[in-house]
């Protein structure tokens, strides 16, 4: 049951951290929008990994 | 609907830092009760327990047993630390239905980034102790290092993901509230089922920040 209330917000919250890591990097080294891009991407993938995890966790466990 | 607030705190500034006091004032609350709860139990313990002692021994026997099944043996050392947790955002999740005019605790993001930011600190704390510091950090690269980057951001998501489960559950159910005694013009009927309600999420939402708790610490004790 953990695994499936924590599925929702593991898929979103990482884009989340992702993107004020970004701005923060972009505010620090004034790269403009670069580091944004990259983090919010990284963050969206890392919330993809999360779930892929998830998943095969559940199925081991099946 | 004039005179209606949500969201907003009454505030302290001290040292040019903003407290939020009426949030600062229900935890302190919260807490003076389990710590006078706490000990008047133990010093009315009886070998042959009375009805209230047995309420009380049987939900400590539930939460042991839900921390057995996830930890196994290693369970019993982390039971204070999750049975603290649990009991502590209970009644704060509980105080605001008490006619004593006090907001829960938990209806503010300050306490709940602040529960979610001491679980994760301490489970990694305990990660490193039980696994040794090179072991524990190896689960970053796992399954490969180029995995770096997003299980680092995975795990930054964690405090935020707790928190923000929390704060909104507990922060729309007093808004709710609000709302409703605002609408209508005798309000007494309407908020009832709505309290009634908030009993049961009050709860649940408890039992989902320790279960979670219990989870995370379970993943960093023993891996994936």
């Amino acid at each position: 049951m953990l695994k499936y209330i924590n599925l929702g917000l593991n898929l979103v919250m990482p884009a989340f951290v992702g993107l004020v890591i970004g701005v923060f990097l972009d505010n620090i080294f004034r790269t403009g929008q670069l580091l944004t891009v990259v983090f919010l991407f990284l963050g969206i993938l890392s919330g993809l990994w999360s779930l892929v995890k998830a998943i095969i966790e559940i199925e081991k466990e099946e | 609907m004039e005179g209606m607030h949500i969201g907003l705190h009454s505030k302290w500034i001290l040292y040019g830092y903003t407290f939020n006091s009426d949030t600062l004032i229900s935890a302190w609350i919260v807490t003076a009760l389990l710590v006078v709860a706490a000990i008047a139990i133990r010093f009315t313990l009886r070998i042959r327990p009375g009805l209230f002692q047995s309420a009380i021994e049987l939900a400590f026997e539930q939460l042991d047993g839900t921390l057995g099944e996830r930890l196994g043996d290693k369970g019993a050392k982390y039971f204070p630390f999750v049975a603290t947790l649990f009991v502590f955002i209970l009644c704060s999740n509980w105080i605001g239905i008490l006619p004593l005019d006090l907001k829960p605790p938990t209806a503010d993001l300050n306490t709940t980034v602040g529960l979610a930011l001491l679980t994760i600190i301490l489970v990694q704390a305990f990660g490193m102790f039980e696994k040794g510091i090179f072991r524990y950090f190896h689960r970053f690269i796992e399954p490969n290092p180029i995995f770096l980057p997003l299980n680092i951001i995975e795990e930054l998501a964690k405090p935020l993901s707790l928190s923000v489960r929390l704060f909104g559950n507990i922060f729309s159910k007093e808004t709710i509230l609000l709302i409703l005694t605002g609408l209508v013009a005798f309000p007494l009927i309407f908020p009832i089922p709505i309290l009634a309600l908030s009993i049961l999420i009050g709860a649940i939402q408890a039992y989902v920040f320790m279960l979670l708790s219990i989870f995370y610490i379970s993943m960093a004790i023993e891996g994936h």
